[in-house]
Parts: C-alpha cells; structure tokens; sequence
C-alpha cells in the first residue's frame, strides 16, 4: 500500500483531531514536520476555542425585550412594584415590607397608575432625582445587608457578585440619565425599572446565598 | 419545570415563561452573537433582537426539531443578515472546495508558516482572527468548536448537509490557521522595530 502523502493527511485531518487515528495517518505524520506543524496549530486552535467560554448578556437585554414586547402587546405590562414585596429572604422581610410603605406614603404612589402622579411626573419633567431617591436609597440599604450577609467561601463567586452589582449600577445610571433626558418616554422609565428590578433580584439572590452559607 | 411546559406556557403569552425561556438560552445565544461580532454592543442587540423574534413566533413553534435548535438557527440568521448588511465577504454554505475563494490567495497549507502557534494564541487573538473569517466560515467554527455543536446539530442549525459542514469547518480552521501567523508575523517584526529603535537609541 503506497504511503500516505501529505495532501491526503491534509484531507483527513479532522478525522484525527476527532480521535479517529488511522494507522496510515499516523505513519505518514511520524515522517513528516510539516504535517506534525500544521496538526499542532490546529490543536491549538481547537483548544483555544474550547477557552472562549460562554458568558451572561447584561440584565438591560432582558430588560429591553421585555419593554418590547410589552409595547407590542405579547405580553401584558408587568406590576413595575410586584418585585419589591418578595425581595430578601426570611430575616429582610419586615425591614423591605416596612420600606415599601414608607415608600408608599411618602411619595403617594399609586399601584398601577403611578405615572399619573402629579408631583412625581413633575419631578421628571423638572430633570430630578427625587422620585426614584427613596428606591434608590432603600436598594442601598438591602445592598449593605446582602453584603454583609454573604459568607461566600468561593473568592471567584464574591468577585462576580461585586462585578454584577457593578454592572447593575451603572445600567441603572444609564437609565437614570435617560430619563432625566426624556421624562416623557414611557421606555425609558421602563428601563429604569427593570434595573432596579435587576439590582432587586441580584440582591436576592446574594441574600439567600448568604442564607444557605450559613 | 420541564421545557415543554414552559413553551407552551409562553405560546399562552404567559410573561414568566418567556422570562425563563430567556434565563434558559440568552447565555448560550449571547455568547454565539458575542464571538460571530466580537463586539459586546453588537451583541446585545443581535441577542435582543434574536428573542424577539423568537418569541413573536413561539407560537409556530410545533416541536419538530429541538427548540435549542430552533433559536440558534434562528439567531444564526440574525446575525449573518447583520454580518451581511455590513458589506463582509459572503459566504455560500454551499461552496466548492476551491481555496482561494475565502483567502483571496494564494492556497498555503503547507510549509508558509514559519513560526509555531503552540503557546503564542490567546483568547484575545483567537477572537481577532475569529472575527476576521467570512460569516458562513465564522459561524460553523464558533458552533462546533467553541459552543460544541456536533455537525449533525449545526446542519439542522445552518439549513446545509453534514458534510458540507464539515468541509466548512475544515476550512475554517485553516484560515484562522494562516490569520494566527500573519498576527505571529506581524507580532515578530514590531518586536524586532522595537529593539532596533532601542539599540539606535542606546547608539
């Protein structure tokens, strides 16, 4: 049997890489440097690409194709403050519980027609930050209890956790911005809420693991 | 909740399921839109714009193939109709074998490369050289080699026979082959500038 020439292992090169050694290839490689090279940057390429590894979109994606589809009517608009009752576990409750009716009263918000508020509209439209302060303020509070509460042994997961939290906040400036941009666009207040919603549920989910490290 | 369940809670236009159908499948989607435009905005907006699709045709959805399957076709397609809005070098899936159609070159398999890749890519050239690969190319590549798809899986993927993917792939790899050098090469003579601007420094 003639032996195998290098065009030929070219065209079976894949089948090796995927395990499938055939023993003419392997005399042929045995013999030849610049198959050798060439089956050695392949692997290398293959390894590589193996280390792209796979990573989360940011939380303003979701965001965004919700408000989409929201306005497109597939789903129906969601309660912008179902969120905030079911944040936190166990110990968190009463003080989240207490902060949301101090929220309530004291920006006399409106479950449901919260936009049609006035003073709160007004506040946008005069470009500041006191209608979103007491929301801002209280996820700053649940934060310092998440933080604190979280006994994570893994040094890589506190490290993702800090990165999220960081990338939270700053969408949630983005949005803030934008707002104060446009205080008349329905999105962009959406946006806004689905960050804090984000920073809601990324709160919770430190919380309970902190809950379950203990 | 099996994902069954869940689809046909969002073909009901059930809010939460389309939410976790998203918690399911946006890392996997969003990372293949990441690697095809390496470039994260980018990204966003193919993986946004994949689910919208996605969900503004769920109820199509019969269950013939895998519904994985479906959404990676689907985002496949959007991000090729994006690659090719931009003007990059088009690829038929269906291509003869001929070479120097993708490189524009000469064919150099053999015996060009002068330097070693062992221990010289890293991620961030693998994703240059990535991006730089003709969309039909890049797509194959990023599916079987960096998300694993097995060629079966991305010819119901891309609409084109297995061995058609595998020709592909094939391709792929010894084109990113021949960018990976140019990069070594190119790499070689900064460095070998630098130490000549040095020593005429020092002289």
């Amino acid at each position: 049997m003639p032996a195998m020439q290098c065009n030929e292992f070219m065209d079976s090169i894949d089948l090796w890489l995927d395990g499938d050694r055939q023993p003419a290839a392997a005399a042929h490689l045995h013999s030849c440097a610049a198959c050798q090279s060439l089956l050695a940057d392949l692997e290398t390429i293959c390894s590589a690409a193996t280390d792209l590894s796979d990573v989360d979109p940011p939380p303003r994606v979701w965001a965004a194709i919700r408000a989409q589809l929201e306005a497109e009517g597939l789903i129906a608009r969601h309660d912008r403050w179902a969120w905030l009752p079911s944040f936190g576990t166990g110990w968190m409750r009463p003080a989240i519980a207490g902060a949301l009716l101090a929220i309530l009263a004291a920006g006399g918000f409106e479950l449901g027609g919260w936009w049609r508020n006035n003073s709160i509209h007004n506040q946008w439209v005069n470009g500041n930050q006191a209608a979103t302060a007491p929301i801002a303020a209280d996820l700053g509070n649940f934060e310092l209890h998440a933080v604190s509460a979280l006994h994570e042994p893994n040094p890589a997961v506190n490290v993702a956790f800090k990165q999220n939290l960081e990338i939270v906040d700053n969408y949630i400036a983005e949005c803030e911005k934008s707002v104060q941009d446009n205080p008349e666009d329905e999105l962009s207040r959406d946006y806004l809420y689905g960050a804090y919603q984000q920073k809601a549920d990324l709160l919770e989910q430190m919380s309970e693991r902190g809950e379950n490290q203990r | 909740m099996p994902e069954a369940d869940v689809i046909r809670l969002a073909q009901r236009g059930d809010p939460s399921a389309f939410e976790r159908l998203y918690r399911m499948h946006s890392r996997r989607v969003y990372s293949l839109c990441l690697r095809m435009v390496g470039n994260t905005a980018e990204a966003e907006d193919l993986t946004q714009e994949a689910f919208l699709q996605l969900f503004r045709k769920i109820s199509s959805f019969r269950g013939e193939s895998a519904f994985s399957t479906w959404l990676h076709r689907l985002s496949v397609n959007v991000v090729l109709m994006k690659l090719r809005k931009k003007r990059m070098p088009e690829t038929s899936l269906e291509e003869t074998t001929e070479p120097d159609e993708e490189s524009g070159g000469p064919r150099r398999d053999f015996g060009t490369p002068d330097l070693q890749l062992s221990g010289s890519v890293d991620r961030v050239n693998l994703q240059r050289a990535i991006e730089q690969l003709p969309p039909g190319y890049k797509a194959i590549f990023v599916l079987h080699d960096v998300q694993g798809y097995e060629h079966n899986e991305i010819a119901d993927i891309m609409g084109c026979s297995i061995g058609n993917s595998k020709s592909q792939l094939h391709k792929a790899r010894m084109r990113l082959r021949e960018l990976l050098h140019e990069t070594l090469r190119d790499q070689a003579r900064e460095q070998r500038q630098a130490v000549k601007s040095e020593a005429a420094g020092e002289g």
